[in-house]
């Protein structure tokens, strides 16, 4: 077996990188990303936080935890990287879809929202010297010309002000809304007009299941009780007529 | 009806990743215990000095849970999250979002561990705890 017993090394003790920390980080970096004003409360109302303050918080727990034998020190290490590196690639290289009723080009990478800025993870007394130090190490490396710079449609987009740019994917919108509205009614009114009758349920499962059911009523129409709805027919002559008729 | 497993594919094989390797570590180490010594898994896990031999387990380490407390926790912040992730992401930006963060926060920890190790000449900094909380383990 390769595995080391480790007595037989001088080495020992040494960390051991595993586990799911980093991913945990990221993904509460990603739902910042989507639902930042959300606000969660726990312990029963007694503490409500908004989503993006969770990331420091978390990387305050690992810390405390890496203090003891449960966590290791390559667990810290693992949640900050996970942050800073989440953090970037959903802000400068992440594709995002735009809406499908625009006929942008999905060449659209990052998101340049100014609520998914990096300040924003900090509490408000910090926040204005995170932003002014996050905006000048994305100077410096725009000057590296490692990052492009922001431009003001990017943000808009980002934003979700399709509008600005062309005028018809809005008229657009506004129609599939009316369409999606007048589909709504025509389901509404179908729904009442079945809870209505509800013996047309009944009707209408006998007819269907048989291959000539659509010729029953109209024979059977003057020979039988006219019923509720139209087309419903009493089941002994449709039942010697039709298996007759299948055989 | 039968009840429907309703997670999305790339969440689905996380988790059994997750579950698959985690049992297969403490099933190594569980038939390599002895009473002196700390295994480690250096083709599964990755561990600073050993694992360079072996690349793989700069992916695959992430997917270990030597506990069964941390495993519980993994388990369901990978259900609960990839499901809605995977939902407002296609399965495809999951899984390549995932890759980023499993790899690249790997690496750096990685040269970190090994770049401080290399700076201070000793072993202390990949100690799994410092000197002062030693009487915690077992000495070798």
């Amino acid at each position: 077996m390769l595995d080391i017993k480790l007595t037989e090394l001088s080495l020992h003790r040494l960390t051991i990188i595993a586990g799911t920390v980093s991913v945990q980080m990221s993904f509460l970096v990603a739902f910042s990303q989507l639902v930042p004003a959300h606000t969660v409360t726990l312990f029963r109302g007694i503490i409500s936080l908004r989503v993006p303050r969770f990331p420091l918080l978390y990387l305050g727990i690992v810390t405390f935890l890496s203090l003891t034998p449960l966590l290791t020190s390559a667990s810290l290490l693992l949640a900050l990287f996970g942050f800073l590196t989440s953090w970037t690639y959903l802000r400068f290289y992440k594709t995002v879809f735009p809406d499908l009723d625009t006929s942008q080009s999905s060449s659209l990478r990052g998101d340049a929202s100014e609520t998914f800025a990096f300040a924003e993870f900090f509490p408000a007394p910090v926040k204005p010297f995170v932003a002014a130090f996050a905006d000048q190490v994305f100077e410096a490396l725009v000057a590296m010309r490692l990052c492009t710079p922001f431009s003001p449609a990017d943000m808009s987009a980002a934003r979700g002000d399709s509008y600005l740019q062309r005028g018809t994917p809005g008229s657009a919108r506004a129609e599939a809304e009316r369409r999606r509205a007048i589909a709504l009614r025509a389901l509404d009114q179908r729904l009442h007009s079945a809870s209505a009758n509800p013996s047309s349920s009944q009707a209408s499962s006998q007819p269907s299941g048989q291959p000539s059911g659509q010729q029953a009523p109209t024979q059977t129409a003057t020979t039988s009780q006219p019923g509720e709805m139209l087309g419903e027919t009493k089941f002994e002559p449709d039942h010697e007529d039709d298996d007759t008729r299948k055989s | 009806m039968p009840p429907r497993i309703n997670i999305p594919p790339v969440t689905r094989a996380l988790l059994a990743a997750l579950l698959f390797q985690s049992l297969l570590s403490a099933a190594i180490r569980y038939r390599q215990w002895t009473e002196h010594a700390d295994i480690v898994i250096p083709y599964l896990t990755l561990v600073p000095q050993l694992s360079i031999v072996y690349p793989w387990t700069f992916i695959t380490t992430t997917l270990v849970e030597s506990n069964v407390f941390t495993l519980t926790i993994s388990g369901a912040t990978l259900y609960y999250g990839g499901r809605y992730l995977e939902r407002a992401w296609s399965s495809r930006e999951l899984a390549k979002f995932m890759a980023v963060v499993a790899l690249i926060p790997n690496v750096l920890t990685f040269l970190t561990l090994v770049i401080l190790f290399t700076l201070s000449r000793n072993e202390s900094w990949t100690y799994v705890n410092s000197p002062a909380l030693t009487f915690f383990r077992r000495p070798c």
